[in-house]
């Protein structure tokens, strides 16, 4: 039984409900377990542009959490996944250290920070995965978004391939659902910016939207609640912003494993979807 | 013995002088021209200027040398310490064991050369026209290497077939020139004058040819080769001028043979065979770097990106013919993610490659992105051509090149307007960098620094008192063009007809030696080598005389002091410092290198330094010994100072590194002595750090 | 123009003090990072290549008061590129938080800053949060969490935000 400490951060248990319930489900299908940690707090990227040091405190304090109970950290936000591995490593720096204990936090056990969809490839492995299935999405059409801190920086997560990636999009696959092959894959979201300069950031999100409407996606996948904040919260913006219509659903992607492993479209939380999966569903 | 002394047409005198009866006293006024013999071998002391002058006034003296003018009269220092020095030297060289003579006897008139590209080539005339005999290597089955598949070389415009046909016809007019096709050097033994090199002659596959090219017409094999595509039994304009069978994808399915007029056997064996030479060269040019590993480039999965080679090869026959191009300069170099140095050619590569096409094509619009323009000497009246062409510059390096309703888009942000551009093209030539060929170095034991060899080594540009029989030539030893591509070849013949025309080489250059009896086989000294140069034979230690650099590294790490160093042995040294030194004197072990000169600096520059100082040329600050500080210390010195090169400067490597180590580890055991620690001091000191030294002297007289 | 002579000669070491700041000074100009940048792309006042040379060049306050400075999304596009293995986010974050000792905040950080001192999250979970996690049958969590303005007080960072 694979056991991990679920850091949920801020925005998934507020304003992502559909992302964790799906996560759970998914997990329980393929038999792993989480182990919560109630006292998870924001990760610290917010603040970063304002201090550094504070950030990566806040960030150790949560995998200070996880270690007391020795278990890897499984996240389900790009930016908390860069946050959180950025201070397991300075952990051993002596002068940070220092501060942290001073706090009252310890770090007994060091233990591995890792994104929910990275340890599904990584430790269940797509082969396992394909036989899990029993509901294929032949019929969908399906853009994966990555997101920026998936995969970067490179120097701190080391994997997959920065410049034309494809872990997610063997992911995809997987459920039997087409997958739209495109070169920007890297492509910013703009919710970094979103509180800064709100026209910038919806400038951003067009791009995505537009290359998914052009690929005639039936579904965009994020795998990251700021993400999803930007596709698919702010989509009408976007929309009226730009004068144009996308309706592009966006799922996160133990929504769209969880369908393809038969669970029900309740228990991914498919209704919690702010864009309508009536063509999803249709098509199912 | 002799003492020779100089007055330096009047700068040094020293009266009443005497050293006992057998120290013969001679005085000369000027050594650098007076009429002085010294018998070969001949053990002398030599007080004078600065050794690195005297030593090459009389290198086959076994000799001590005294800096007389620098460290006496220059500084107005005591004519006792001059006495002093004297003394020591003398003593020192009383008990130094007298300098081996090494002798390497050239049992072979002969060069293997490795590579028949332009270097190897050029190199094999010059040298075979001095009546050696040469062995050229080609490992394919085809002369010429990288020129015979260029189009025009730039920037006279010359095609290939001026300069590389000519020099063809000429090796193989010359019957001293053995060629060998097809063959790669697998093992190397020997030494300097008696090399034995194994070498892997691979089956050309076509025994008998007339030419006539049906063989190409029914191959099934097609390759992809630096642009253009041939079969895998094919020809080329140089030489042999027969078809061969490329092995690495035949897939002997025979139809070749079946149409075949003359010869062609699919299943010949390879054959090794051994030659042996007196010298060997490398002249195995360089490979493009691997531009599928700079990813935002795209090289190899989008049809019109390509490398500087491909594209001129595809230009020279139409079978490209584009309608905006864009280079890309610095492609994957300067690049701490992929090859981080310059390659220097590739910028005028890159002018070149679109001078070419507008040749062809005056319409063509040509962009070319580039951080810096390095086209040095007379490439830059060719770079104004070229804007004169209407080239677009732009400087900035692009981010990536993708793939945009059929044509390829390249975003740049130019700094000539500060605008992010993204230009449209339907080519786009990547101007990458060069790597030698580092599985032949390697199989050699050439010493290789950030890819390419280290040319300070002995042999190519150092010491000429060491033996070195194997050499780099051409753009193998760093990028170059091909006019200094044959300039290196050239100079590298000299150095070989230099030392095969000798019966021997010989030298008397001081080498480390084992003393047999002391050594455990410990194999210490081994991984301390920087060179190599230090080997297991039937189960003893053996110090190769050809590789020693004589850095004394090998005789300090040494626990057992069975390793030594000639003229720096443990016994010498103690003499040394027991004759020479009075108490409250500084004991300055100085490199030969930086630390040495410095003091002959302070001479020159009138920079003044205590007189309580005395000073000792040693080889490498990385063969002190921690007993010869304790020594001095014992023996009265207030201080001892260790000088040496500065980091990343140290003539043997990394000699300095292990004196760093030492120091740590001798300031602890002089603190268990009850010794105060900061009276030994490592200092690295440049040989223009007059002040420094200085300074440091008088620092530790404060102390 | 721009007039050295009101250049502060000691901004970019300070930059380098500061986390993250450590790379600045090996930049070469090649402009990687702005070609990779996708605000650039969308907004050409936002050029990263530019303030680090503004920086290097010790035109402090020009870069400080930049609005433009907080427009970098964090995306490390720029990161991955750079020739001279320069951790260019990194850099840009560097030069906002010295700008934030300096006294530049954006409102919208600021608030995101209240909010976790408040509730350890930027979003609050209130009771009917609370209840809807519930009725989806997902477990319960900290309503507060009070160990966060703990470390914010210990790094001072909320008297920097007030100036």
């Amino acid at each position: 039984m694979k056991r991990y400490a679920l850091f949920l951060g801020c925005t998934v248990p507020v304003r992502a409900q559909h992302y964790e319930l799906a996560t759970r489900n998914v997990a329980k299908e393929l038999g792993i377990e989480f182990v919560d940690l109630k006292d998870g707090s924001c990760c610290g990227f917010p603040i970063k542009a304002l201090d550094t040091e504070t950030a990566l405190l806040m960030a150790a304090r949560n995998v200070g959490l996880a270690s007391k109970l020795g278990l890897d950290v499984i996240t389900l936000c790009n930016s908390c996944t860069a946050m959180l591995s950025d201070a397991q490593i300075k952990l051993k720096e002596g002068e940070f250290r220092r501060k942290f204990t001073e706090l009252g936090f310890t770090y007994p056990n060091e233990i591995r920070v890792r994104h929910f969809v990275r340890m599904l490839y990584e430790d269940i492995g797509i082969e396992n995965l394909k036989r899990a299935i029993k509901r294929p999405l032949k019929s969908l059409r399906i853009i994966s978004h990555y997101g920026c801190h998936y995969l970067r920086p490179s120097y701190l997560h080391a994997f997959d391939n920065v410049e034309n990636p494809h872990t997610l999009d063997e992911l995809v696959g997987v459920t039997g659902a087409e997958v739209v092959d495109y070169q920007e894959k890297k492509l910013c979201c703009g919710g970094s910016v979103l509180g800064v300069d709100e026209e910038l950031a919806i400038k951003m999100a067009n791009q995505k939207l537009m290359i998914a409407k052009n690929n005639n996606a039936d579904a965009m996948i994020s795998i990251c609640p700021f993400c999803t904040v930007m596709y698919e919260d702010n989509q009408r913006k976007v929309e009226t912003k730009f004068n144009t219509t996308y309706n592009i659903p966006v799922l996160y992607y133990p929504q769209l494993l969880g369908l393809g492993l038969g669970l029900t479209t309740d228990s991914v939380g498919l209704k919690f979807n702010r864009i309508r999966v009536d063509n999803i569903l249709s098509k199912l | 013995m002799r003492l020779i002394l100089c007055h330096c047409n009047g700068l040094i005198n020293i009266p009443n002088l005497d050293f006992g009866p057998d120290i013969k006293i001679e005085w000369f006024n000027d050594l650098c021209h007076d009429n002085v013999k010294i018998a070969t071998g001949e053990k002398v002391v030599i007080g004078g200027c600065s050794p690195s002058l005297m030593e090459g006034l009389f290198p086959e003296a076994d000799a001590e040398f005294v800096n007389l003018k620098d460290h006496i009269f220059l500084m107005n220092h005591s004519l006792n310490k001059a006495k002093e020095l004297l003394a020591g030297a003398i003593q020192k060289a009383k008990v130094s064991p007298s300098l081996k003579r090494k002798s390497f006897p050239i049992k072979n008139q002969s060069v293997a050369i490795i590579g028949a590209g332009i270097a190897g080539l050029d190199l094999a005339l010059s040298v075979s026209n001095a009546g050696i005999k040469v062995y050229l290597i080609e490992k394919e089955p085809f002369l010429g290497g990288t020129v015979a598949k260029l189009d025009r070389l730039y920037p006279e415009g010359t095609p290939w077939s001026h300069t590389l046909l000519p020099l063809i016809s000429s090796v193989l007019k010359n019957k001293n020139i053995e060629i060998l096709t097809g063959s790669e050097v697998v093992g190397v033994n020997g030494t300097i004058g008696d090399y034995r090199i194994q070498v892997r002659m691979k089956p050309r596959g076509v025994i008998e040819c007339n030419n006539c090219g049906i063989c190409v017409s029914v191959c099934p094999v097609s390759i992809q080769e630096d642009g253009k595509i041939r079969k895998a039994i094919y020809s080329r304009n140089t030489y042999p001028n027969i078809y061969a069978i490329d092995f690495n994808f035949c897939t002997k399915c025979g139809e070749c043979v079946k149409v075949c007029p003359k010869k062609i056997d699919l299943n010949s064996s390879e054959k090794t065979t051994e030659i042996n030479t007196g010298a060997i060269a490398v002249a195995t040019g360089l490979n493009f770097y691997d531009l599928g590993k700079v990813e935002e480039y795209n090289y190899g999965r989008f049809q019109g990106i390509m490398n500087t080679l491909e594209f001129e090869r595809r230009i020279a026959d139409d079978s490209l013919v584009p309608q905006k191009v864009v280079f890309i300069c610095c492609a994957g170099s300067r690049d701490n993610n992929y090859l981080p140095y310059c390659s220097k050619v590739c910028c005028f590569l890159a002018l070149k490659e679109a001078k070419l096409v507008l040749d062809r094509h005056p319409q063509t619009r040509v962009f070319i992105c580039a951080m810096d323009m390095r086209s040095y000497g007379n490439f830059e009246y060719f770079y104004t051509t070229l804007r004169e062409l209407g080239v677009s510059f732009i400087k900035g390096k692009p981010s990536e090149v993708i793939k945009r309703n059929g044509n390829m888009v390249i975003r740049v942000e130019d700094l000539y307007t500060n605008e992010l551009l993204e230009i449209d093209a339907d080519t786009v030539v990547l101007s990458g960098g060069f790597v030698p060929d580092k599985e032949t170095f390697k199989k050699l034991g050439i010493k290789i620094e950030d890819n390419f060899p280290v040319l300070f080594e002995s042999g190519e540009l150092g010491n000429r008192e060491l033996p070195r029989g194997i050499f780099v030539a051409g753009s193998a030893n760093f990028p170059a063009g091909v006019t200094e591509t044959i300039i290196d070849a050239r100079k590298t013949a000299f150095s070989i007809i230099n030392l095969l025309k000798q019966p021997s080489f010989e030298t008397n250059h001081p080498i480390a030696y084992v003393n047999e009896d002391y050594c455990s086989v410990c194999k210490t000294c081994v991984s301390a080598c920087p060179y190599n140069a230090i080997v297991i034979e039937n189960e003893k230690i053996k110090i190769r005389e050809d590789l020693c650099m004589g850095c004394g590294v090998c005789a300090s790490a040494c626990p057992a002091a069975a390793s030594r160093l000639e003229k720096f042995t443990a016994g010498e040294i103690s003499e040394w410092i027991r004759t020479t030194t009075r108490p409250g004197d500084i004991i300055a072990l100085l490199c030969r290198w930086s630390a040495y000169n410095a003091t002959e600096t302070a001479a020159l520059t009138k920079i003044q330094y205590p007189e309580n100082v005395k000073i000792l040329r040693v080889p490498c600050s990385g063969a002190v010994e921690p007993n010869h500080i304790i020594l001095a210390l014992n023996s009265g010195a207030r201080g001892v100072l260790v000088g040496g090169c500065y980091p990343d400067a140290c003539h043997y490597a990394k000699g300095n590194f292990k004196a760093r180590i030492r120091e740590k580890i001798l300031k602890e055991t002089l603190t268990f002595l009850g010794l105060p620690k900061n009276r030994a001091r490592l200092e690295w000191i440049g040989k223009d750090e007059a002040k420094k030294f200085a300074e440091i002297i008088q620092e530790m007289n404060q102390a | 123009m721009i007039d050295l002579k009101n250049a502060d000669d000691n901004f970019k070491w300070e930059i380098i003090k500061q986390e993250g700041g450590e790379g600045l000074l090996k930049c070469f100009g090649c402009s990687d990072c702005s070609a990779s940048c996708p605000v650039r792309y969308l907004d050409e006042r936002y050029n990263p290549r530019k303030i680090i040379r503004l920086t290097l060049l010790g035109m402090k306050n020009e870069v400080l008061s930049s609005p433009f400075l907080w427009l970098c999304a964090h995306c490390h596009a720029c990161t991955e590129r750079c020739p001279q293995g320069i951790l260019v986010a990194e850099v840009i974050n560097a030069i906002k938080n010295y700008a934030v000792k300096k006294g530049y905040c954006p409102d919208g950080l600021r608030a995101q800053l209240n909010l976790l001192n408040n509730y350890g999250r930027l979003y609050e979970l209130e009771e009917f949060d609370l209840r809807k996690r519930q009725r989806v049958g997902l477990p319960e969590l900290a309503k507060t969490i009070p160990d966060v303005s703990r470390i914010l007080e210990s790094t001072k960072i909320m008297e920097r935000i007030e100036k």
